[in-house]
């Protein structure tokens, strides 16, 4: 039997989500926009579906767009908010915490003229505040930021945030990154106060494919994706009823997991540092000390994350290293440096992710192979 | 009107086989051999040899004669090779057949220009060798006046004529590796790595004829599965021109973490190499290899300064071949491009040489240096423990 611990980078459909897609796909094949009666049955089914997605994300079925996934989103974001013909300065707000999709976009846009400015982390793996107020000080035509960092878990201040765009910059919208937040902390698009939210089904259980950008009607956007003119235009595209349904229902799961999860999960973290400490196992928490519960960021003192990853992997035990490494350059974690860990650091670190499934027994089992791997390769 | 059946076959020229005196045959045999392997691969076809020539012929029409075109010119020892019709006949027939012929080189889109060149083994045949392309050519221009003109000086393509005991006609000639045949030029075991390098001294030394096996040290899990997938993946491309190819995959984990604890940080590469080597020249006497070749290139990296690699040398008593040594490192690169593994080579695997790489590794370590970092070692233990932790993949 495997052990699964990375389900940041994708989690595992519980049966029901499978179920649910598997009887939609062979039932709901037509087309949702075809008038004939099979089609106007797609299209209730995907009604249905994006009700309760709506429902789950705290948010009107309007304000959803259903996209492929979180970069997708994440791009419509960031382009359909810069690349407009607006009275905003194309001036871009991002921090160096962001994940590559909102990242790489990022230099993208620079490159068609767009300004983009990259606010510094804090310790704790957070928008440095003062940094954040101080870029407010001039128009900004988007921030964007990532909620909770998909490396170490940590939760950016939102309502702060909020409050200073409120008093500093009323006209910018934000865009969070909320990808590795749903189904871990709790959240609602509509209370959050920000202006777009983007979000993906296979990280809390949906089949991989469908992902989804909150809009407030307030916020200016253009479309990303041109065609046919579904979701009201705002997504072309033949809409996608059996993944929409899936992730109906692997959001209400997650909903209903919320805190369990967070506490299954924080039980299951400080079990697992509690076996590596009785073994003498010497490691430093990259995660600040209060985050995204299912989010471990961790780094073993002279021991490569990649050489651990690899070494777990051949006893059926899976993590994520929280560095590629190559022969001639090191490729260094972009977000742990920014948080001010030193390159030795950086090199250990690997991320444990938990769910709800994951059982007291699978992590006594990986911390003890995380300790065997620890005294026989480490060399600290 | 003739009957205009003929033979569609391949034909592959030899080059410096046909230098050699009184081993020629075996030289021959040995390449027809390795065109022969290589081609059951793909199908079942006949290779004869007759004239300094190889032809190669399908036994039914179900074969695809332009996949074995590929697979002939990869084979090392051949120089070049055509696909051409094959036919008996007189001078009428030989007309007949370069008109149709010239017919499947016509480009419908443009009017193109064409040569003819002819050359007569058959001393029988009435005309010269002038005289037939002049005919040919003239033949030629009559029927295909609308799409052919003549251009001897830049044609768009050649027709070849060749007149011996059969007529042949070509226009394709697809240049192949040259070199001799794998398995002439005796048995070498090749140290191979994830880099870039040691696929090309692979493929260089099989250029000369040389047949290998080769050796991977693998430090899983300092070195991940993937690079030894990768390295297995370099090996599969490789026996396009090696052949069958053994790749000895040593469990290098325990005596890695040996060396490392036991030896000073900055003659641990060196110390690590002569490890290598000496396992290396226990299995190259396993598998009677009489040589190592490695990919190393003189002054590249800090184990490849001419000290380093004296001091490598001296633990072994087999020659070990470096046919990078003296090239450029774009050279390389160039190479493995055109062999196929440099896109492969370049994916960020590590091997083992740079898991516990130095900060500062010395560069000009001394024999002395080198014997006193491994005092203390169990070497000969070592190495017969390496020997009994090797997985054999044949390719």
């Amino acid at each position: 039997m495997s052990i699964y611990l990375d389900h940041t980078a994708s989690a595992r459909p519980t049966p029901a989500v499978l179920a649910t897609y598997g009887r939609q796909l062979a039932e709901v094949y037509a087309n949702p926009s075809s008038p004939h009666q099979a089609g106007r049955a797609a299209e209730k089914a995907l009604l249905d579906a994006r009700g309760r997605i709506a429902k789950s994300l705290g948010c009107v079925p309007a304000a959803l767009i259903l996209t492929s996934g979180g970069s997708e989103s994440i791009n419509m974001a960031l382009k359909g908010c810069l690349l407009r013909p607006a009275r905003l300065p194309r001036r871009l707000l991002i921090s160096q915490g962001e994940h590559a999709a909102a990242w790489e976009t990022a230099a993208w846009l620079e490159t068609q003229g767009c300004a983009v400015e990259r606010l510094p982390l804090t310790r704790s793996g957070v928008v440095d505040p003062d940094a954040f107020a101080a870029a407010l000080s001039e128009p900004a035509g988007l921030i964007s930021l990532i909620l909770v960092n998909n490396e170490t878990g940590a939760i950016n201040d939102v309502a702060g945030m909020v409050a200073l765009r409120d008093k500093l910059s009323p006209r910018t919208p934000i865009h969070l990154d909320a990808v590795q937040a749903w189904g871990k902390i709790p959240l609602g698009f509509d209370a959050s106060g920000v202006d777009l939210m983007s979000g993906s089904g296979h990280k809390l259980g949906a089949p991989k494919g469908i992902g989804w950008l909150l809009r407030q009607p307030r916020c200016r956007l253009d479309p990303l994706v041109h065609g046919g003119g579904q979701q009201n235009g705002w997504r072309a595209g033949t809409e996608n009823p059996p993944l929409a349904a899936a992730l109906a229902l692997a959001l209400e799961e997650a909903c209903v997991g919320l805190e369990p999860l967070a506490r299954t999960a924080r039980e299951l973290s400080e079990r697992l540092l509690a076996e590596l400490d009785a073994a003498g196992t010497r490691y430093t928490i990259l995660s600040p000390p209060v985050r995204a519960w299912p989010i471990l960021a961790i780094a073993f003192a002279g021991l490569r994350g990649e050489t651990l990853v690899s070494a777990l992997s051949a006893e059926s035990i899976y993590i994520a290293s929280g560095s590629a490494c190559s022969s001639r350059r090191s490729k260094g974690n972009r977000v742990l440096a920014a948080m001010g860990y030193d390159a030795e650091t950086v090199l250990g670190a690997v991320r444990i992710s938990f769910a709800l499934s994951n059982t007291t027994d699978e992590i006594r089992e990986a911390a003890r192979a995380i300790n065997t791997a620890w005294h026989r390769l480490a060399r600290p | 009107m003739p009957d205009l059946q003929h033979d569609t076959v391949i034909l592959a020229r030899l080059g410096e086989i046909t230098l050699k005196g009184l081993n020629r045959g075996k030289f021959e045999r040995r390449l027809i051999e390795n065109i022969s392997r290589r081609l059951r691969r793909i199908g079942s076809f006949s290779v004869v040899q007759a004239q300094s020539r190889v032809w190669i012929e399908a036994r039914d029409n179900q074969q695809d004669l332009e996949a074995a075109l590929g697979h002939v010119v990869s084979v090392f020892g051949v120089v070049s090779a055509s696909p051409v019709w094959r036919f008996r006949g007189d001078l009428d027939m030989l007309l007949a057949q370069a008109v149709a012929f010239a017919r499947t080189q016509v480009d419908p889109a443009r009017v193109q220009s064409f040569k003819v060149e002819s050359r007569r083994g058959n001393k029988q045949f009435p005309l010269t060798s002038p005289e037939i392309s002049s005919r040919v050519g003239e033949a030629i221009m009559v029927a295909l006046s609308d799409r052919l003109r003549v251009d001897v000086h830049q044609p768009d393509f050649t027709v070849y004529v060749e007149v011996r005991d059969t007529i042949c006609l070509y226009a394709r000639v697809v240049q192949g590796p040259r070199g001799l045949p794998v398995g002439t030029g005796g048995h070498g075991l090749l140290l191979l790595s994830g880099g870039i390098d040691s696929p090309v001294a692979g493929y260089m030394m099989a250029s000369r004829g040389m047949e290998l096996d080769a050796v991977y040290f693998h430090a899983f899990p300092y070195t991940s599965d993937r690079a030894r997938e990768k390295v297995l993946a370099l090996a599969d491309i490789l026996t396009a021109y090696t052949g069958r190819l053994t790749v000895h995959i040593v469990n290098f984990t325990d005596i890695q973490i040996i060396l490392r604890d036991h030896c000073p940080p900055d003659m641990l590469t060196i110390v690590t190499r002569r490890m290598m080597m000496r396992i290396a020249a226990r299995l190259a006497e396993k598998v009677r290899a009489k040589v190592l070749v490695t990919g190393e290139s003189l002054g590249q990296v800090a184990s490849q300064t001419l000290e380093a690699l004296l001091t490598t040398d001296t633990v072994v008593a087999m020659p070990v071949f470096r046919p990078l040594i003296g090239l450029d490192k774009n050279d390389t690169v160039d190479l493995a491009r055109r062999i196929g593994t440099f896109e492969t080579s370049i994916l960020p695997y590590e091997d083992c040489c740079t898991v516990f790489v130095a900060k500062h590794p010395k560069t000009h370590p001394s024999l002395a240096d080198a014997v006193q970092a491994e005092e203390g070692l169990d070497i000969e233990g070592l190495v017969g423990q390496a020997m009994t932790l090797i997985e054999e993949v044949a390719l």
